[in-house]
């Protein structure tokens, strides 16, 4: 543990906790009384906080545990919300929040919060991100080291409730502005850290954050409930167990969702070699007279794409037919005529592009010059990818909605989701992709950094696979 | 001078004479000055107590991509505890100081400045106050005074426990830039360099 000095309230009498000396200490908080001392005035008392905290559950004051495999004590904390409160009551979970100042003997200070849930640890930088954050707005790229980082959120955060001791001087319902922005994750690395700038009356400062997957033991051992000063075990293994549920949860779901990215990845590299052709429509066209109508249907057609259609005439000798294609539903939509067929001839390929919606057609076969017995054997061929592309479309956005429902790596699912949007436009649209491609890649080169670039750089190699 | 050895007990004495001109024999533990090519023996000096630090004496640290080498350090006390200055040499030999209190490591070189002007900002500047030097806007963010406890392994100057040290330090408005001006036993110095992240640092503190 820790080691103590004690000092008395000057309001109360009751003992006060040091949990270790330093100059940077601004502050201590009564544990009993809520009054707060200025640790450089002669512990002059300053305010004192009335606010109700019953049921609210914190790690207690000098325990000690580890992060990032540095033993860290915590020495004091402040509850946040975003609007000046009251009271915590009638607040939603994610309208509040713990930061606990940490101190280490070797690393010095630094902040574990609490939010919603998931525990972030942060500490102080001193290099400036570029550009400066005072100004930013919501979007905004931000660099900083070598990373990308998109602004989130900006708001104010009031003081709510103070305890223990603190290295700068949190007085209640005091507001500081912040703004939060996270680093921008690609589909090869993903470092979800948060850059956070914040703006009190006296200094502007940046913390540089990171989730904390699991909580060491001991802080959550640590945990207990405001007003109810004695540790129970009971309670604390319930919250252990609520917390590692949750953390379980949310990492079974992502890992779920990444899977599933896989396999689409999977699926849709192997349909990019798979030349074999997937058979739609099969039919023998027997003709006696002049001209003759068949109706056939496509059904599945998915995505307006040209479809192969082979014509073979298997019967009949002297034979010049012409062969018209067209929307069963319209007499004028004609979407290929006049394709003249011999005996000299008699195998014809006819590429055209059948409408999504329009699902019969209707084939006429007109003689030329001749009455004679004809049989054609029809077949409409698709490549296999156009045909799932719309499947893994759908598994795509899926996935996409998951992830962003998750709020974690929103950036990477975001630019997934372009990028599966382009390689659809691009996919019924061949000619558009070498404008889109280079507006994707200039993009996200600008928006995203390295993992977007690299990222829009695998979606542009992938459409010109396809198309090529 | 191939090989030094300790004027008191004769021991060998593990010395870089291009930088250091202070050390501690490892046998007797007298503190020894290198004084014109001489040795000197300035007797024992207090033996720092082994605190918690994230640097170690001869345990080389990798920050980006240059590695450093711990080789000396001094201990200044304050009001309510104590930092240390670490004198280090990176892997072509140059010599920095890096200051560490409380988790916060700043990497600094000796600078230019004349020693009037040292002396004036020692003497006028204020906290929060901004300064310019060299053409770049500063803000003091520290002024204090510290007194040395003692030293271990190698340093490029005599120190004197008790001694009394002024110092200012002043933080860039614009990048991460720090300059820290210093006033001990009527030498004046300055410093410039650049905070270093702790968790960026690759210790081998095993």
């Amino acid at each position: 543990m820790a080691s103590l000095k004690s000092i008395r309230c000057k309001y109360c009498s009751a003992p006060m906790h040091f949990y270790h000396e330093s100059r940077q200490i601004e502050t201590i908080t009564c544990e009993y009384c809520n009054q707060t001392h200025s640790v450089k005035e002669n512990f002059k008392t300053l305010y004192r906080y009335q606010k109700s905290m019953n049921g609210v559950r914190r790690i207690l004051l000098g325990t000690v545990g580890k992060i990032k495999n540095i033993e860290f004590t915590i020495i004091g904390y402040v509850i946040y919300t975003n609007g000046k409160a009251e009271s915590l009551n009638g607040l939603n979970s994610s309208e509040w929040w713990i930061e606990y100042q940490l101190y280490s003997k070797t690393h010095g200070y630094a902040y574990l919060t609490y939010e919603d849930g998931s525990y972030y640890f942060y500490h102080r930088v001193y290099d400036l991100p570029k550009p400066l954050m005072n100004h930013a707005k919501e979007l905004d790229t931000i660099y900083f080291r070598d990373n990308s980082f998109t602004v989130e959120e900006s708001y104010n955060a009031y003081a709510y409730f103070v305890a223990g001791t603190l290295t700068w001087k949190a007085k209640v319902a005091d507001s500081s502005y912040c703004v939060d922005a996270k680093s921008s994750s690609g589909w090869f690395s993903r470092t979800n850290n948060i850059l956070s700038y914040e703006r009190s009356k006296t200094e502007e400062e940046y913390f540089l954050g990171e989730p904390i997957e699991s909580l060491d033991e001991s802080f959550l051992n640590g945990i207990t409930t405001l007003k109810q000063q004695k540790k129970s075990t009971k309670g604390t293994n319930r919250v252990k167990k609520e917390s590692m549920s949750r953390d379980s949860k949310r990492q079974y779901l992502l890992s779920l969702i990444s899977l599933i990215a896989f396999l689409v990845s999977f699926v849709a590299l192997i349909l990019l070699f798979q030349t074999e052709e997937y058979k739609i429509f099969q039919q023998d066209f027997k003709t006696t007279k002049k001209e003759s109508n068949a109706t056939f249907e496509l059904n599945n057609l998915n995505v307006k794409h040209t479809i192969q259609l082979k014509a073979n005439i298997l019967l009949g000798e002297k034979v010049h037919k012409e062969l018209t294609i067209r929307e069963a539903n319209s007499s004028y939509n004609t979407l290929e005529k006049d394709i003249d067929m011999s005996s000299k001839n008699p195998t014809k390929t006819i590429s055209f592009e059948p409408s999504i919606w329009g699902k019969k057609y209707l084939l006429t076969l007109k003689d030329k010059n001749s009455t004679a017995n004809t049989t054609l054997k029809l077949t409409m061929t698709q490549p296999l990818l156009k045909r799932y592309f719309v499947v893994l479309l759908i598994v795509s956005i899926i996935g996409i909605f998951l992830g962003y429902l998750l709020k974690d790596g929103k950036e990477a699912w975001i630019t997934l989701l372009i990028a599966t949007i382009l390689v659809y436009i691009v996919a019924m649209y061949p000619s558009s992709f070498l404008f889109l491609g280079l507006v994707m890649i200039g993009y996200f080169a600008s928006k995203l950094g390295e993992n977007g670039l690299v990222g829009a750089f695998f979606f542009y190699v992938l459409i010109i696979n396809i198309l090529l | 001078m191939n090989r030094l050895n300790c004027p008191q007990c004769g021991d060998v004495l593990n010395m870089n004479i291009k930088y250091s001109k202070l050390t501690r024999c490892n046998s007797c533990k007298s503190t020894i000055f290198l004084e014109d090519d001489a040795l000197k023996n300035l007797g024992k000096m207090n033996l720092l107590s082994d605190e918690p630090s994230p640097l170690k004496l001869h345990q080389k640290f990798r920050y980006g991509k240059q590695e450093y080498l711990p080789i000396g350090k001094i201990r200044y006390a304050y009001e309510l505890g104590f930092w240390e200055e670490w004198f280090v040499l990176d892997e072509k030999q140059k010599p920095y100081w890096i200051s560490v209190d409380e988790g916060n490591l700043i990497l600094e070189k000796s600078f230019e400045l004349p020693k009037s002007e040292i002396q004036r900002l020692i003497k006028e500047s204020r906290l929060s106050r901004t300064v310019t030097i060299q053409g770049k806007r500063y803000r003091v963010t520290e002024r204090d005074e510290g007194v040395c406890q003692g030293f271990d392994g190698e340093l490029p100057r005599a120190i004197r426990v008790g001694t009394k040290l002024n110092y200012l330090h002043l933080s860039s408005l614009e990048e991460n830039l720090h300059i820290t001006l210093e006033e001990e036993d009527g030498e004046y110095m300055a410093y410039i360099g650049s905070w270093l992240d702790i968790y960026e640092m690759e210790l081998n503190n095993g």
